[in-house]
């Protein structure tokens, strides 16, 4: 009577059951375990303006570590008989009012702003990461503290604080870097505090949490590394704002001073010949752009690429 | 213009396929159907078998990147091939449609009242002032209590049921002749999926509307359908009256659908009959027949050749390459419609259900 | 197949959150989510809590393993009280208590692969990493997976695979008390009786008892030896599973019966249906006496003021109602309503 609904067994039906399991196997799963971060990465890779964004980084960062080395002149070096020349082959890009090579110069320049930039970058993310994570988890009171700090930081224009400690701090890059950090780790907090406190009522928390894990275990182990995601997209464009802002300070005379060169000095030096000349101007403008805008690709290629986009098969 | 008999909305051959990352997704393939005008149609299927896409598609509410071949005819005339304006005029005018989820259907920056005086003066050139007493009408007659002043409440300050028969409102303030329910009470509690339930059985009665009933719910359709069309892996595999389908089912999938779920007349004591495996992969579709892993009557044919669709009695059509021999299988003992049914439910006594292997001949 | 000793038991339990609203944040009202819910788990057996949004039957979940702190009231567990022990000695309770979760796609970590998923709770216990590995290659053959899955990811499962993980997870540590908060809900139709079979051998297997947590009346009777009706915080009714759904006794537990629709086409079409008007309360604002004075056709001006107790009925200690009016064995609330009317 229990049969009643199915055909008698044949031999296509054992066979056919041993293909069941292994296509059960095979149903979910695809042809080698992918980590969420593997995911990222493939998705990555085949988003074409994330790549064109990181091409573009990696050849501007070549040429501003390699180029300088290319020319034998020194970014110091003046050569008083052959100030305020254009560009010819001893001197690619010209030189500059007191006869040092511009084209040493400026790349020399790129070095010192990409190393504020990544400066600000690190201690940034460090500061944010932390404060971010703990008003995110711990709430209460201890929010309330950070983002009332982080209001504040807000609340002041950005300009007149990098004025007032820039003349304090600033006329060096180490300076010009902290003074940045302190402005900029908000928008890491923010960004963590908002991704932590999300995770910290999904259900594999929860599970985390009958099964009896600490606090801390919850942190690192759950909660972080599902933070990443998003304060790397956040620091890539961040590094796009600490270089502007830098080049800001420094074209508004602050910053760092010369004979140290940053793009953003370069262009307040220049910034007189832009009438007569105006390729001293331009060329470290567009070095600054071109790097906020790569990076900005980078950052947008990350934000696509770590967002778990739903396959029509799982409606 | 149409005759009496001539179907109200017919489906030819119906293939909509989206672009994925992983590649092209086909989530209906080649489905035909009709729908005649006052009946309900049930439109049963989990997730993934194409029964949300084909309404969708009905609507033409998909993105311009999907691929929909094949004809939708409505009242005679063509749907695909009509201009975005024109589909306008068909949209919440012929063909309404009642969404899942009345949180999200509704725009929460709007009265209740705008947004169904939006629905009417969309189509018409009602003044505002008749526009907003029809819509306390049409409150009214879905069951909200005082329509008048809750008219011009927000959709948050509604609860859920209260929200779908909002939804219920809007949908056939324009006398549609065919009202598209996609999983209209899902999201809502027992008790009050029932209630909305009868608000739909009554606009049907009041617009004489066809409704087309979306649902991975059998014993929703059982109470609330004149006939059915199963659907799994993107494809039609069943269709007929509910008592062909319920009782006499030509279809393994429906067969083994109607074991595996738990009903009120379960005991612990029978064992369920899952259906084993897993859904089908709509990205690599396989040649034969989808459920063909998970089928308990398969043979070697139905790994290699798509089944057809064939005629098993009059107006019952399955999709199998044995459905002859299935339909006449009779009904299996651990079947959701062997259970008796507990008093509880307003039967008057239990019911005992006929389990002999004899074929039933039924009035 | 019980013993006589609950395994675990719940004593006026209560559980409120505060509403804060305004600037200071103030505490304008409560939530009332769990409201003096008394209930014994016995072993080996499953206990089927069932209700409507609202009724707190979640909450109720959570709180008994203290994933949210009670109120008031007390939890017993294996004899021992353990409402406000410290967090280590939960911790070794928590190997006896484990929860498996209703949504498949949220309560796996995406950045962990299901090795460490289903091993945590034991590496969190102090077990090593060599038994973890051969505990978990284990479970994962219990839930009816293969051990190599373990290298995988959740997001190359399906839902009905993830909750079978998830269900791993929760008795790698050999648990006494399952509780299971909507465990099938977020499954397909033909993958739920898949893996309430599984749950089945599991108990059987592991000796387990289950508290199963559900708002489906169909799937509580399948799996359920007794079963707990919740409205608004509150148990209305406990009986055995048979007696609940063949002789109820509350008018809600009828209208809640009624209301599930059969899929049976001749049944539907025959059967006469209870539809109840309005809508559920919110819990924020109980109605006054019975919490559902407000539905229920058979309610008097008793029932607006009196809160029914939950007490035996005809002596029966097994089966419990909280009516001022119960109905009778074999009788239909349909009944009683013309009844009631004739009366009136």
């Amino acid at each position: 009577m229990t049969d009643l609904a199915k055909p008698p067994a044949t031999p296509a039906d054992s066979a056919r059951s041993a293909r069941n399991s292994a296509s059960d196997a095979r149903e979910g799963l695809a042809d080698a375990p992918q980590s969420y971060a593997q995911l990222t990465w493939s998705r990555l890779r085949h988003h074409r303006l994330a790549i064109f964004g990181a091409i573009g980084l990696v050849i501007i960062v070549v040429l501003f570590i390699f180029g300088p080395w290319l020319n034998k002149y020194g970014f110091d070096e003046r050569n008083v008989r052959d100030r305020r020349q254009g560009p010819s082959r001893e001197h690619p890009f010209g030189t500059d009012p007191i006869g040092r090579d511009l084209y040493v110069r400026i790349l020399t320049g790129g070095r010192y702003s990409i190393r504020i930039a990544a400066i600000v970058a690190i201690t940034s993310t460090l500061i944010g990461t932390i404060a971010g994570a703990m008003a995110g988890f711990f709430g209460k009171w201890v929010d309330a503290v950070v983002s009332q700090l982080i209001n504040l930081v807000l609340i002041v224009p950005a300009l007149i604080i990098l004025l007032i400690f820039s003349r304090k701090f600033g006329a060096n890059p180490l300076g010009i870097a902290m003074v940045l950090s302190a402005l900029l780790w908000t928008r890491i907090a923010r960004v963590v505090r908002g991704v932590v406190m999300q995770f910290k009522e999904q259900e594999f928390v929860q599970a985390a949490r009958a099964a009896g894990a600490s606090n801390m275990r919850i942190v690192f182990r759950h909660i972080l590394p599902n933070v990443v995601g998003a304060v790397v997209v956040e620091v890539t464009l961040l590094v796009g704002t600490a270089i502007v802002l830098e080049s800001t300070l420094s074209f508004l005379g602050l910053g760092v001073q010369p004979p140290t060169p940053t793009l953003g000095n370069l262009v307040y030096q220049e910034k007189g010949e832009i009438n007569n000349d105006p390729i001293r101007v331009l060329i470290p403008g567009m070095f600054v752009v071109g790097i906020v805008l790569f990076v900005n690709f980078l950052g947008d290629g990350l934000r696509d690429a770590l967002d778990p986009k739903t396959k029509v098969e799982k409606e | 213009m149409s005759e009496p008999d001539a179907p109200l909305l017919e489906v030819s051959n119906l293939s909509v396929t989206f672009r994925t990352d992983a590649g092209p997704v086909r989530a209906v393939t080649e489905l035909s159907m009709v729908v005649h005008a006052g009946e309900t149609l049930a439109i049963v299927g989990e997730s993934g078998s194409g029964k949300s896409v084909t309404a969708l598609a009905i609507m033409r509410l998909h993105p311009k990147s999907a691929t929909i071949t094949g004809s939708i005819t409505f009242e005679g005339g063509e749907l695909l091939t009509l201009s975005d304006r024109e589909m306008r005029h068909v949209r919440g005018n012929g063909i309404a449609m009642i969404f899942q989820d009345p949180m999200t259907a509704l725009n929460p920056v709007f009265t209740i009242g705008d947004q169904i005086v939006e629905m009417i003066r969309a189509h018409r050139q009602t003044p505002k002032a008749m526009a907003w007493k029809q819509a306390a009408e049409l409150l009214e007659l879905v069951g909200v209590p005082e329509p008048a002043r809750r008219a011009k409440q927000y959709p948050h300050e509604f609860s859920g049921g209260m929200r779908q028969r909002a939804m219920i409102a809007m949908a056939i303030a324009n006398s549609p002749r065919v009202i598209i329910a996609d999983e209209p009470t899902t999201a809502l509690d027992v008790t009050i999926q029932a209630q909305v339930m009868e608000v739909i059985a009554a606009a049907q009665r009041e617009t004489g509307a066809a409704v087309i009933l979306i649902t991975h719910d059998l014993g929703l359709v059982a109470g609330a359908g004149d006939r059915v069309q199963v659907m799994y892996g993107s494809r039609l595999f069943e269709t007929g009256g509910l008592d062909d389908v319920f009782y006499r089912s030509a279809n393994p999938y429906t067969k083994a659908l109607l074991s595996s779920i738990p009903t009120l007349g379960s005991r612990a004591a029978d064992r369920l009959t899952p259906i084993p495996g897993n859904p089908p992969s709509l990205l690599r579709p396989l040649p034969g027949c989808p459920f063909e892993p998970r089928c308990s009557w398969a043979i070697d044919i139905c790994g290699e050749a798509m089944p057809d669709l064939r005629v098993v009695a009059d107006g019952h059509s399955s999709r199998c390459h044995r459905a002859d021999e299935v339909s006449v299988s009779g009904v299996d003992p651990h079947s959701a419609t062997t259970a008796s049914v507990p008093i509880a439910a307003g039967m008057p006594a239990h019911v005992a259900m006929p389990v002999s292997p004899v074929p039933e001949v039924l009035g | 197949m019980t013993t006589t000793e609950p395994i675990l038991q719940l004593d006026h339990l209560v559980k409120q959150f505060p509403i804060k609203a305004g600037v200071l944040r103030r505490t304008v009202g409560q939530v009332h989510a769990v409201s003096d819910v008394s209930l014994d788990l016995f072993g080996e057996e499953t206990l089927g809590v069932v209700g409507e949004s609202g009724c707190g039957k979640t909450t109720l979940g959570r709180t008994l393993l203290r994933l949210i702190e009670p109120t008031s009231g007390t939890i017993t567990f294996q004899g021992r009280d353990i409402t406000h022990i410290g967090k280590a000695e939960m911790r070794a309770v928590r190997r006896d208590l484990q929860i498996v979760f209703q949504d498949p796609y949220a309560s796996l970590n995406p950045r962990m692969s299901v090795r460490e998923i289903v091993g945590e709770p034991l590496r969190i216990q102090g077990v090593d990493k060599g038994e973890t590995r051969e505990r978990v290659a284990e479970m994962l053959q219990a839930v009816g997976l293969l051990p190599e899955h373990g290298n995988r990811y959740p997001h190359e499962f399906s839902g009905g695979q993830r909750q079978r993980i998830g269900i791993a997870r929760a008795i790698t540590v050999h648990p006494k008390v399952l509780i299971l908060d909507e465990p099938v809900s977020a499954l397909d139709v033909s993958i739920q009786a898949q893996v309430l079979n599984l749950l089945e051998d599991l108990q059987e297997r592991f000796e387990l008892s289950m508290i199963f947590i559900a708002h489906d009346l169909s799937v509580v009777r399948h799996i359920s030896d007794r079963v707990a009706v919740m409205y608004l915080g509150r148990v209305v009714e406990l009986a055995s599973r048979d007696t609940l759904y063949d002789a109820p006794a509350h008018p809600y537990t009828h209208s809640l019966l009624s209301a599930v629709p059969v899929p049976d086409p001749r049944a539907e079409r025959t059967r006469q249906r209870i539809v109840l008007q309005g809508d559920v309360p919110s819990p924020a604002s109980p109605p006054p006496g019975c919490h559902f004075h407000t539905r229920c056709p058979l309610a008097t001006e008793r029932c607006r003021t009196e809160v029914p107790l939950l007490v035996p009925i005809d002596g029966d200690t097994l089966h419990q109602v909280a009516c001022h009016y119960p109905l009778q064995a074999g009788e239909t609330l349909l009944e009683r309503v013309s009844q009631v009317a004739v009366t009136r």
